[in-house]
């Protein structure tokens, strides 16, 4: 399962159906902004009833959120417990050292800009796929 | 030394061998007799015995070898022949033998009428020959000649045959022969006599012989002696011998009678002589004594004076007229001196003669009994006359008599006498030194006539004083040198003007030269030398003498050679010695002075002139001319008096002229002038002229006037530009003061600072500057003294208090300044109160324009940090739609592809592409924003290595291409690593790009020195461009090439620019299109 926070209707469609080309045996869950991915993660909210042991296998995280911003999320992910070690890959299209130096610090696992060319997007989302739900390996509860 | 008299004997040698000659004519003589047999010649007399044949040729051997006794060999030769023959005659009177040598000539008929050996000689006569032989042998003996043994053996002989002779006179057979067959003739005896006299008397000064022939008193006494020796006893016996044969007279009584009358005689004769003798030798040693010591001191006084008078020629008329006076009587003196010792020489001569002095004899009744020949001649009465009579009955022509009293005193009291006889004669005036002695029962007198001795006596002593009164006056010292030994004598005077006592030192040559300073010694050695060669008349000469306490004494040194050896060496030299030391510290101090002077002159290069006022003829020296330009003989004679007028400066002439005239009028002690001199170039020089009238007449017309000149142009000059920077320094707005840094009191004040302390200068002067100075106390001066001369200089701010009680704030630099040695420190004041005011109003400005800029800052970065987010909002928000429609678009070809037509999918695809250039635009965009606002962090960085790690990304990133890279190693550059690797990545991007369509891609890159800068390079061989569009190549959004030949945006090389332009280098390219473009840039 792959949580997707992205506040851009287009993009969300453009990267489901790159997920979608591939084939891939995965759910992707969409949360539109940063509070809407803090309570799904820690089944607050709306989310309340969700199993928390369910956690997705990488989180596909867009910086310029509505209400919390992504580096926030980011922040209160790596500060609980139970998401310290969640993959997080910064899907963004800032390719801004500020905020390169910012994510890295807070211990992101991978930084990727959006590419304009959609062939390229499509490589990216097949790439990233395949690393981390495929051979990328996560501690699981502890 | 024994004194010899050579022409006796000479004379006496020359009787002595004419002796021989006598002798040898007489035996020629003879020898003739017996040839013709003349009787006459053989024998004297019919009674006495001839002289024999042999004898007379020995004889005339004996007579020829004395004759010829400078004549060895013949003489040697005569000698063997007289040995032999007399050998052989000696020997038949002993063996008894007649050897037939006696009448080898001629018969001897007389002998049997004597009794003697026919011809043969006697035994006396061999006897003499033998010795004769003998005695000319001794004085011919060698090496060394036996004249004493020679005369003994002549003597000898001259005895033998004396006793012959007296035989015969006393005609006693047995003194004839010694027997009667050796008769000897009396003939033959008395030439025995003369060849035994003459061969005694052969060498009268060698041998004993000399006793009687020497020149002194002794010789002539003994010489007197022998006469009486020898003449006394024949006298005698004769006479007693004739009693004998007269009357009946016992042998006894005739000895008696001999004896008495022989001591008597000979006693007499002793005493006689003897006393003459002994007086006189007094008398001629107190003469000899006295003249040699006068003939001393007037050579002395002589060359003293003489010295003297040319010393002190110039100043002392009266000394010289009397030096000139006692030189005349001197040599007068001298004259009669040298006159008196050659007569008594002479006298003594006659006396020793017995025969030139006055002498007479008187008995007890005063008459005469021997009148001498002098005597004759003196008196004009004979000996004939005189004998006799009574003294004083004689009417002499000079009365050599001593008066009657004195000879009776002598009879009576029984010793000598003598007396003084003044005569006149001829209107001269004769003086006599008259002795009597008393003699057997009479008297015997001297006179001498001393007339001479006596004048010169009077005259010496009167010389000598006056000689005496000359050197005491003259404070005159003598000295007297014996040249041969270096002993000398000094007076009293010599020791006591050199401050010794007399007998201090060692009167030498040597003492002298010790004495005498070293500089001086050559000049008085090389005079002493010059006169005793003979070529100066005196010695002279000046010099130094040390004294006891060891000061030098100035003297002078004259003195004459009065006595040369017989080899003419110097003996004796005499002279005087004369303090001139006042003479000679004048005569320094005068040349002291006159150095002084000329040294004066010189450095001061100061001209002199002399005028004579009543011809207006000018004498100068060299620099006085020099000065303007003329030489001395041009100024002297182009400047009469008048002249001198006409040379005057228009502007000065009156004042001059006017000065001048008082001057010469004498209203004013001096004429001194600064004026300008018309020099010979006719340039105008000032020049400083004085002078002073230094003689004039009775009636006060100035005679004579003398001056100095000087060229005091630079001193005006000077002057000038002294008066020039005074002015500056009064006049200069800011108070300056000297202050000297032991009492910090003013030693000068311009005016500025006059009016900054409100006091007058010489109110100013001599106060202390910190009664100004309301901050500075003595321990603050005293460390910004120290301060100032650490580092010479030290500038302050503090606040003055003036005069009125006004506090006005200052700077104060104070400097340290030496001027002739000391040390000032120059405070220069800024008074800094509107400065204050200034300053503050700065201050406020100041504040408000930082405040500006802070606010402005702020903004800025408010502006900086919207910019930001625009960026951020142009990376993000307008990305996004693009990426939105490229996405769609492709979706579109993808999922509807069926539904779609060619140019449905061309369209999409066009849409694709602008979405993505957009997308590149905006990127680069942002990149050069980022440029832009990014700081510049410089660092060594390794450009060849980054240009090749760029170079292996974009061989991976088109791994299509082929391209031919090259790229210099080791470039190093100062730079910020990341905006260079922007600029190079751009760079290389552009060079890949456009050598896209090359067929063979090279790219190089390097660098180069070129105006001592370095310069990198990209260079490729690619489309290139035309350089008339170069000026657009780095603006932003400005393309060269198609977008359908060459992708991009144009806003790469701006990109690249700003980049060079941050590092303050510049970029430049040079490109030809289809050939290759190179990009140089230079960074720093």
């Amino acid at each position: 399962m792959i949580l997707l926070v992205e506040d851009n209707p287009n993009d969300i469609a453009l990267t489901l159906r790159a997920f979608k080309k591939q084939q891939a045996n995965c759910d992707v869950v969409v949360v539109r902004d940063g509070a809407e991915a803090l309570d799904y993660l820690f089944c607050t909210g709306d989310y309340q009833g969700r199993d928390l042991d369910k956690m997705p296998a990488l989180v596909l995280m867009d910086l310029k959120l509505p209400k919390i911003d992504g580096l926030e999320v980011i922040r209160r992910i790596r500060e609980h417990n139970s998401t310290r070690f969640l993959p997080v890959v910064v899907l963004t299209t800032s390719e801004e050292n500020t905020d390169l130096l910012e994510c890295y610090s807070l211990g992101i696992n991978s930084y990727i800009r959006k590419p304009v060319d959609s062939d390229n997007f499509d490589q990216v989302i097949r790439n990233l796929s395949l690393y981390w739900l495929k051979f990328n390996i996560t501690p699981k509860h502890f | 030394m024994y004194k010899t008299n050579s022409a006796l004997i000479s004379l006496i040698h020359r009787f002595a061998r004419g002796s021989g000659l006598l002798v040898a004519a007489v035996a020629v003589i003879v020898l003739l007799g017996w040839c013709f047999d003349v009787d006459s010649v053989k024998s004297i007399l019919p009674d006495y015995p001839p002289m024999r044949v042999n004898t007379a040729i020995g004889l005339l051997l004996t007579g020829c070898m004395l004759y010829l006794v400078n004549f060895p060999r013949v003489g040697v030769a005569l000698a063997v022949v007289v040995v032999l023959l007399n050998g052989i005659i000696l020997l038949e009177y002993v063996s008894g033998i007649n050897l037939g040598v006696d009448q080898l000539l001629f018969a001897d008929s007389q002998a049997a009428k004597f009794g003697y050996y026919p011809g043969r000689s006697s035994v006396n006569a061999v006897m003499s020959f033998l010795l004769l032989s003998l005695s000319f042998y001794l004085y011919n003996r060698k090496p060394v000649p036996a004249y004493g043994k020679a005369q003994l053996v002549s003597l000898l002989v001259l005895l033998v045959i004396f006793a012959s002779l007296l035989g015969y006179l006393y005609r006693v057979n047995g003194l004839v022969g010694i027997e009667k067959h050796s008769q000897m003739a009396p003939h033959t005896a008395v030439c025995f006599v003369v060849l035994a006299a003459g061969s005694f008397f052969l060498y009268p000064d060698q041998g004993f012989v000399r006793i009687l022939t020497g020149s002194g008193w002794s010789a002539l006494l003994v010489r007197r002696l022998f006469l009486a020796a020898l003449m006394l006893p024949i006298a005698l016996s004769s006479l007693v011998i004739w009693f004998f044969q007269l009357e009946q007279f016992s042998v006894e009584l005739g000895f008696i009678l001999f004896s008495v009358c022989y001591t008597f005689l000979f006693t007499t004769i002793l005493f006689v002589y003897g006393r003459e003798f002994l007086a006189n030798e007094t008398k001629q040693q107190e003469q000899q004594l006295k003249i040699e010591q006068l003939n001393k001191d007037l050579s002395a006084a002589n060359a003293a004076t003489r010295a003297v008078n040319e010393e002190l020629l110039a100043s002392n008329d009266a000394l010289q007229s009397a030096n000139e006076r006692l030189y005349r009587a001197n040599q007068s003196v001298k004259e009669l001196s040298r006159q008196a010792l050659q007569e008594s020489a002479q006298q003594y001569k006659h006396l020793a003669d017995s025969v030139e002095d006055v002498f007479y004899a008187l008995d007890e009744k005063l008459r005469i009994t021997f009148w001498n020949k002098v005597c004759e001649e003196s008196t004009g009465i004979s000996s004939n006359q005189a004998m006799g009579q009574h003294l004083f009955a004689l009417k002499p022509r000079l009365r050599l008599f001593p008066s009657l009293e004195v000879l009776q005193e002598v009879l009576k009291s029984g010793t000598a006498a003598q007396t003084e006889i003044e005569e006149e004669i001829a209107g001269k005036q004769l003086h006599f030194n008259v002795r009597i002695y008393p003699a057997h029962r009479g008297l015997v007198v001297f006179a001498v006539d001393n007339t001479a001795v006596h004048t010169a006596e009077r005259e010496l002593k009167q010389q000598k004083e006056r000689l005496e009164l000359a050197l005491n006056g003259a404070q005159l010292a003598t000295w007297d040198l014996d040249v041969p030994s270096g002993k000398s004598l000094w007076s009293n005077r010599w020791y006591s003007m050199l401050g010794y006592t007399a007998g201090d030192l060692e009167e030498s040559f040597e003492t002298w030269k010790n004495l005498t300073h070293p500089d001086d010694l050559p000049v008085a050695m090389k005079s002493f030398e010059e006169h005793l060669s003979g070529k100066t008349d005196y010695v002279t000469f000046e010099h130094r003498l040390k004294k006891k306490t060891g000061d030098w004494l100035w003297t002078t040194g004259s003195g004459k050679l009065v006595e040369r050896n017989h080899k003419g060496e110097p003996q004796r030299v005499i002279g005087v010695l004369q303090d001139i030391s006042s003479l000679k510290n004048a005569e320094q101090e005068l040349l002291e002075q006159k150095e002084r002077l000329e040294l004066a002159l010189w450095a001061a290069e100061l001209g002199i002139w002399d005028r004579d006022l009543q011809n207006g003829r000018l004498t100068v020296n060299e620099r006085c001319a020099q000065m303007l330009g003329y030489t001395k003989a041009e100024y002297e004679n182009i400047l009469p008096l008048q002249g001198f007028r006409k040379t005057l400066h228009p502007d000065e002439a009156a004042q001059i002229t006017e000065m001048l005239d008082k001057h010469l009028a004498g209203e004013i002690p001096y004429y001194r002038t600064e004026r300008r001199a018309r020099t010979k170039a006719g340039e105008w020089l000032w020049v400083l002229n004085s002078g002073k009238v230094v003689k004039r007449d009775k009636e006060g017309r100035p005679i004579r006037m003398i001056g100095i000149q000087q060229d005091i142009s630079d001193f005006k000059k000077t002057e000038a530009s002294l008066r020039f920077y005074k002015y500056l320094i009064d006049n200069i707005k800011n108070p300056i003061y000297w202050i000297t840094p032991d009492d910090l009191k003013f030693k000068y004040v311009n005016k500025a600072a006059c009016d900054h302390f409100g006091l007058p200068e010489d109110k100013l002067i001599g106060v202390g500057v910190l009664d100004f100075d309301i901050n500075l106390d003595l321990e603050k001066a005293g460390s910004i003294t120290s301060e100032i001369s650490r580092n010479g200089t030290h500038t302050f701010k503090t606040v003055h208090k003036n005069s009125a009680g006004q506090l006005i704030p200052v700077e104060l630099t104070l400097s340290s300044l030496y001027y002739n040695d000391t040390p000032y420190v120059v405070g220069y004041i800024r008074n800094i109160s509107e400065q204050s005011a200034y300053e503050a109003k700065i201050r406020a400005i100041n504040t408000e324009l930082e405040q500006k800029v802070a606010a402005r800052t702020a903004a800025l970065e408010a502006t900086n940090k919207e910019l930001e987010a625009f960026s951020y909002s142009v990376s993000h928000d307008l990305r996004a739609p693009l990426r939105s429609i490229d996405g769609f678009s492709k979706a579109i070809l993808e999922d509807y592809e069926s539904a779609l037509d060619e140019e449905g999918k061309d369209f999409l695809n066009r849409i694709r592409s602008s979405t993505q250039q957009m997308g590149q635009l905006i990127d680069d965009l942002l990149n050069l924003s980022r440029v832009s606002r990014a700081e510049l962090k410089k660092q060594n960085v390794d450009i060849s290595k980054l240009v090749l790690e760029l170079v292996s990304e974009l061989n991976q990133q088109q791994a299509g291409r082929e391209v031919h890279v090259k790229v210099q190693p080791g470039l190093y550059a100062q730079a910020d690593v990341r905006l260079i690797r922007i600029a190079l990545e751009n760079l290389l991007n552009n060079a890949w790009k456009y050598t896209g369509k090359t067929e063979l891609a090279r790219v190089e890159f390097g660098s180069m020195e070129s105006g001592g800068r370095t310069v990198y390079f990209v260079k490729d061989n690619g489309a290139g461009f035309d350089m008339k569009y170069a000026a657009r190549l780095f603006g932003a959004f400005q393309r060269l090439h198609r977008e359908t030949e060459f992708e991009g945006t144009g806003v790469g090389l701006a990109t690249v620019q700003r980049i060079i332009h941050k590092h303050g280098g510049q970029i430049w390219a040079e490109a030809e299109p289809a050939k290759g473009a190179t990009f140089y840039f230079t960074l720093f």
